[in-house]
């Protein structure tokens, strides 16, 4: 495949990729820079790959749609490594830019928070969460357990004040 | 199929609701919970109270929106990413021919 059909293929992939850093690292330009550096990794381990696929025009739409999520989870990879440790190292800093209506949920530890956005907002299986954040299926279940509990736990809370 | 059910094996499927929910049960499990679904009200009202606690949730988690600002500097970025980390080495004059058409026609 061409660069330029390569692009096409991952751009509408971008507004996804920012939402998923976005559960991370609630500032602006820190998710640009992650979603960058996640996607540079996944372009050095997959060049051969991605340079040595199909062409667009010889894809059916099918195999477009497969491509392309198979794609969105190897940066989704990359970004869960890099994002995790990230989020773990400026959790101070990030603590000013959280914004307010989400308070509770930037509280939650920032593996808890990668497994709720992944399996609420883009719906991936705990088989697809296990995968992308190399986490064991024990701990993908206690995370959403977890994070489901703290998160309805603390709206609750808030109900009975 | 025999769906009467005791009320221990009830007690059984309540605890599998998230899981279901969670997509988290194998093939058969699911469509074996989503039988006992069917033909048990009791289940049935557990499993849409657990849906409706997940829609609170899922309003509970940020949506992340970009802005088209930030949606064409990223974009930018992408693409400047892949043009230069995705070069073929090129072995022939031919290919040569194409990286630059490529470069050119995409800066």
């Amino acid at each position: 495949m061409n660069r330029t059909d390569f692009f096409n293929l991952i751009q509408p992939l971008t507004p996804k990729l920012y939402r998923a850093g976005f559960c991370l690292m609630p500032d602006d330009l820190q998710v640009e820079q992650l979603v960058i550096d996640a996607f540079n990794g996944y372009l050095i381990r997959e060049k051969k790959n991605i340079l040595n696929s199909k062409e667009l025009n010889q894809i059916s739409k099918k195999d477009l749609q497969v491509q392309r999520r198979i794609h969105f989870k190897g940066i989704l990879k990359n970004l869960a490594e890099i994002g995790v440790r990230r989020s773990l190292q400026l959790a101070h800093q990030m603590s000013l830019s959280e914004p307010q209506d989400f308070k509770p949920f930037f509280k939650l530890d920032p593996r808890v928070r990668l497994s709720l956005c992944l399996r609420y907002d883009f719906q991936f299986t705990t088989n697809e969460i296990e995968d992308i954040t190399g986490m064991t299926r024990y701990e993908v279940i206690e995370k959403l357990h977890n994070g489901r509990y703290l998160l309805l736990h603390d709206v609750n809370q808030g109900a009975l004040v | 199929m025999n769906l009467e059910i005791s009320s221990n094996q009830i007690l059984q499927y309540q605890k599998k609701v998230m899981s279901y929910l969670d997509g988290s049960l194998s093939i058969e499990e699911q469509a074996e919970f989503e039988a006992q679904v069917r033909t048990n009200p009791e289940l049935e009202a557990l499993v849409k109270n657990k849906e409706a606690e997940i829609m609170l949730l899922k309003s509970l988690i940020p949506a992340g929106n970009i802005s088209a600002e930030s949606l064409n500097s990223l974009e930018a970025e992408m693409k400047l990413s892949i043009f230069n980390l995705l070069k073929k080495e090129p072995k022939t004059l031919t290919d040569k021919v194409k990286n630059i058409w490529e470069d050119w026609t995409n800066h």
